[in-house]
Parts: C-alpha cells; structure tokens; sequence
C-alpha cells in the first residue's frame, strides 16, 4: 500500500507539477520536455500495465481538457501507451540510461504521432512539419530529462530492481 | 521482475485496457458540441482547482504590477499638483523662491521587502520588479511623502533605503506657505527644521515640502555627493514652533508625512530620462 502511494504520489508530481512548473523553465525555442510521457513512461516501468492504462487515460483525458474538441483522443493514445509500456517493462535492461531513454523518445514520438495524425485527420495541419520542428525535438528532450527523473524513481526505490 | 499486481491477470490487464479504449471512443464519437461540454464538466471535477489556485496567484501578481502602475501614475498626479500650488503660491507672493523647479524624475514602483522593528532601525530593503540604473543618493518616496534616500546598491533589483530617521541625515525643505526655506534633520526620536530666522513667519500644521536644494556630502569614493529631491514633494506638517531669548533661529519641530511598513509600495525617483525610463516604465 505504501508503495503504490508513492509511486502514484511521484508520477503524479512528475506530470502535473514537472509540466506545470519545471516545463516552463527548460523550454528552449519553444521546445519542452513532456513530462507526462514522462510521468507515464515511470508509472509503467514502477508498477505494470494495469495501473499505467488508468493512469494514462486520466493523464491523457486531462490533456484533452484544454483541446475539447479532441476529447478523448489523447486517452485512448496514452491508455493503449501505459499498457504497452507496462508489458515492454518485463522486457527492458534494466539499470542503463540509454535505454530508458529510449523508450521516453519512442513514448513521445508515438504519442505525438497518433495524436498529429488525428489532428491532421479532424483539421488538416501539416503533420510532417509539425512532427519533425516538434515532436522530434520535444521526444530527444524528453529523454535527455528522464534520464534524472528515473535515476531519481530508483534512488526512491520505485522502479524495483530484482537482477 | 515485478509481475502484474496480485489478482490482476493479463486478461484483466485486457479489460481494463479494452475499458479506457471504450470510454475514449465514446469521448471521441460525441458530437462536436457535448464533447465540449463534457470536456467541461469533466474539467469542473478535475482541473477547476488547480486553475481557480493558479489564476488567483496569477491575478495576485498582475494585481500587484497594475498597483504599482496606478500608484505611480497617482502620485505622478499629485507631485504635478504640487509643484503647480507651489507655482502658484509664488506668482501669489510676488517673489519666488529662485530655484528651478526640479524636474520630477521618473518613479520607479519598489517594494519594502524588509523593515526592521528595532528601535534604532532606521534602514528598510527594497525591490523593484525590473532592474533599475539606481544609484546612491537617490530619493525615496511613498504616496505620503519623502521616506529617506537610497543608501547602498545591491543588485539591480534591490537596494537598502537610508530613512530620514538616520541621524546624519538632513534634507532642503521649504515652507508650502510662505515659501521659506531650513534644514530638515533629525534629532532622536523627532525631526527639526534648522536655518529659520526668528522673525520668520511659521505657524504650526504648515505644510513643509522638499525645497529641491541639495546638500552635497562628501562619499566615499571621495566625490560630492547629496540627495537630489526634486522640489514639492511632502515631508510632513510643523508641529510645534518656539522662539528661545537667545537664538537667532527657531526652533521647529516637524511632524513627518511618510511612514512606511513591510510590502508597502514606495518609489525611486529615477533623476535623469536615461535608461531608467525604459525600466521604470515598463509595466
């Protein structure tokens, strides 16, 4: 019980207080990490897919809250990449940085992916632009900063290491 | 590893999967209207706290700043009241004072950040939102009147104030009234006006201002150096006047116009239009 309030305590400030507070001080040009992906990639690897498809959904919905016309999109992306990262977490060498880091990039990058093309689907943006100025940048930013947060997850004994 | 908690199998892992991916999609499928209302009645629950506590610390600072705007436009008002009752009083009395008239300077919006209460306090902090060109000597006022003069530079963003209370502190004042000029300077606990002829007319609650002329000192870097206060700006109001046998001045005791406590909002007179004026007016 302990441990899942503090895993859910940890993704929890991870998303809402890293976005809302350190995003805004590490943007450069525009670009900033996307700490929900973060926050996601952390609740998958701590505590498995059941909890990382809920809490990826709420994520996701409260992401769809400030875009309501696309309500419930970002849910779905982020319910199917909680689940998706809590059974690639059985999977991963645990303990390298590199990595982790890769899979907050391909997180990030397959978010922003789905998420583009709907959007580019429902009003016709240019997707390619948008992902190569944006997302690419924001997924090698992304990883670059979760490097820290997930030594940190570790240093919390939250990611549980049994090798 | 750590494999999925216990009681929840893949097939319930599925579920709970194949559950969000169902409320998503009914989320998606809702016409363009109810998916905005839902969005914000789902809104209301879920993120209205954090938006009604961040747009009130927000306001909070944008209060603040548009105070401070005001503040300065208000007591940029009421200096340019003043000097025109000054004008006024001296084509009234047919002489003035022969000074200049000092240009009022640019106000730059600063707050008390720390205001000692000890009885020999007689230095408060201050910080302004944007970095100053201020400078030692400079004055400082509040919506009251003259509060005392910057004493040491900081950083660019802050400074300590040398209050009129410190003991070697002395200021040009002039009589609003009668146009009479002294020396404001305090003594302890109470503040008196020197150079006054006996014969001088002064009554008690006249209001005494900033005459405009500066007393240079010499400062460490062994230049002269005074308080440039412009002309008008309020001090305080006489409180007592007496008249001793064997003086050749009076002896007038002033009631100061300013006090200033901790947040309040005071203002750097900025003396020349260089590149203060960009920072002092920025909002």
């Amino acid at each position: 019980m302990r441990d899942f309030l503090r895993i859910n305590v940890f993704w929890f400030l991870i998303a809402f207080v890293g976005g809302v507070l350190a995003a805004p001080l590490l943007e450069i040009h525009g670009v900033a990490p996307d700490f929900p992906v973060i926050s996601l990639v952390v609740l998958a690897l701590a505590a498995g897919s059941y909890p990382a498809t809920i809490g990826g959904f709420l994520l996701g919905l409260v992401m769809d809250l400030s875009i309501p016309t696309l309500l419930g999109v970002q849910a779905l992306i982020d319910s199917c990449l909680g689940y998706g990262l809590g059974r690639l977490r059985t999977r991963l060498a645990y303990g390298m940085p590199l990595v982790e880091a890769t899979v907050v990039i391909m997180a990030v990058l397959a978010h922003d992916l789905v998420f583009l093309l709907v959007r580019n689907a429902t009003g016709g943006e240019p997707f390619l632009w948008l992902f190569l100025t944006h997302s690419v940048p924001t997924a090698l930013y992304s990883g670059l900063v979760a490097v820290p947060v997930l030594r940190l997850a570790v240093w919390l004994g939250l990611l549980y290491r049994e090798d | 590893m750590r494999e999925a908690p216990a009681g929840i199998s893949q097939r319930g892992e599925l579920a709970v999967l194949a559950l969000c991916i169902l409320l998503s999609l009914i989320l998606i499928v809702l016409p363009g209207d109810s998916r905005i209302l839902v969005a914000d009645r789902v809104g209301g629950v879920l993120t209205a706290p954090y938006w009604s506590a961040r747009n009130f610390f927000d306001d909070m600072v944008s209060l603040r700043e548009q105070n401070n705007g005001l503040r300065r436009e208000l007591f940029s008002l009421e200096l340019e009241t003043a000097a025109a009752r000054l004008r006024r009083h001296d084509e009234q009395r047919g002489a003035g004072c022969a000074l200049e008239q000092g240009a009022h300077g640019l106000l730059a919006p600063c707050r008390v950040t720390t205001r000692l209460r000890g009885r020999f306090a007689t230095m408060i902090k201050i910080t302004s939102p944007h970095p100053l060109p201020w400078r030692s000597w400079q004055p400082v006022v509040n919506r009251q009147g003259m509060i005392g003069r910057i004493r040491t530079v900081v950083g660019p963003t802050e400074a300590w104030v040398e209050l009129m209370t410190a003991p070697d502190f002395a200021l040009g004042v002039e009589f609003e009234r009668t146009g009479l000029l002294g020396v404001l300077q305090p003594r302890g606990d109470r503040f008196e006006i020197g150079m006054v002829g006996r014969d001088e007319d002064v009554r008690r609650g006249d209001l005494v201002v900033t005459s405009g002329i500066t007393e240079l000192r010499d400062d460490p870097a062994g230049e002269q150096a005074g308080l440039d206060a412009p002309r008008g700006i309020p001090v305080g109001r006489v409180r007592s006047v007496h008249v001793p046998n064997d003086e050749v001045f009076k002896e007038i005791s002033l009631e100061p116009a300013a006090v200033c406590d901790r947040n309040e909002t005071v203002f750097v007179i900025l003396s020349a239009p260089d590149e203060g004026a960009t920072a002092a007016r920025r909002p």
